[in-house]
């Protein structure tokens, strides 16, 4: 369960950080005034990165042997 | 000095002076955020809402996983924000004091860039169309050139108006100059004859 979690993860990861990369790279290559090409690719990387690191914590953080042993869709549990 | 002394473009000539960039009018990417963020909302309430219908969900969901999802989320829609405002701020219409330069982006993977010398100007036409476009005074203006190309399309920009006399008086000034040089030719011509 918990490696099946982590393969799928890293196919998510990885389109994350593709997409941010094609989006710096435009920022940078296709920006009228280098000026503007440096805050935007700067803001933007910024806030990737926080929320990209916060999720790498946050996903490891999730107990997958509890998850899978308890989360059972049944009308006990309010489902 | 023109004010776009600072900006430049792939391709820019050597003398060539930027006098005008023109994107796409702000209600324009406005509508594109209008629709994320209500996305968002509904997903937001969601968030909130599911906890009161299902009472018992967050003993079977472990706060880690929500948390997980919701930040994922919040990702996904910071990526989607500056996708959205690449395909705007790098859609752009570039006057020069040469030509017009059309640079479209359609996507990250999709980039058209055409141009248009004023001296093939024939005939500019600006239309606003619309409730919004009327309020807030953007919409589209079209160049026509040689009978059997298509129209040189600058779409949903603001000050229409502006922008079709700006390109007229460039177009019947680079006129005048051609006129100018062939008359000046013609003349230099008559002399050595």
């Amino acid at each position: 369960m918990e490696l099946i979690a982590w393969i799928f993860y890293g196919i998510l990861a990885f389109t994350c950080i593709v997409s941010a990369g094609f989006i710096v790279f435009h920022i940078f290559r296709y920006s009228l005034r280098r000026s503007s090409g440096i805050v935007g690719a700067s803001l933007f990387m910024l806030v990737f990165s926080l929320l990209f690191l916060s999720n790498i914590l946050l996903f490891s953080n999730i107990p997958f042997e509890t998850l899978s042993s308890g989360f059972i869709l049944s009308p006990g549990n309010g489902f | 000095m023109s004010s776009f002394s600072r900006y430049h473009f792939q391709g820019q000539h050597e003398n060539e002076e930027v006098l005008r960039i023109i994107h796409r009018h702000w209600f324009n990417i406005s509508v594109h955020y209008a629709a994320g963020v209500l996305v968002t909302l509904v997903i937001l309430s969601g968030f909130i809402v599911m906890p009161t219908i299902f009472p018992d969900l967050l003993s079977v969901v472990h706060p880690s996983l929500f948390y997980f999802v919701f930040n994922t989320f919040v990702l996904f829609m910071w990526i989607y924000a500056f996708l959205v405002w690449i395909d705007y701020y790098f859609d752009v219409w570039i006057i020069t004091n040469e030509r017009i330069v059309n640079i479209e982006q359609k996507g990250l993977f999709a980039r058209q860039v055409s141009e248009l010398k004023f001296s093939r100007v024939q005939d500019v036409t600006s239309v606003v169309d619309g409730f919004f476009p009327t309020i807030l005074n953007f919409g589209d203006v079209y160049v026509q050139t040689a009978a059997e190309q298509e129209r040189f399309a600058f779409r949903q920009i603001p000050d229409p108006y502006a922008i079709k006399d700006m390109v007229m008086k460039l177009s019947q000034s680079s006129t005048d100059e051609d006129l100018r040089r062939l008359s000046e030719t013609l003349r230099i011509g008559k002399r050595v004859a």
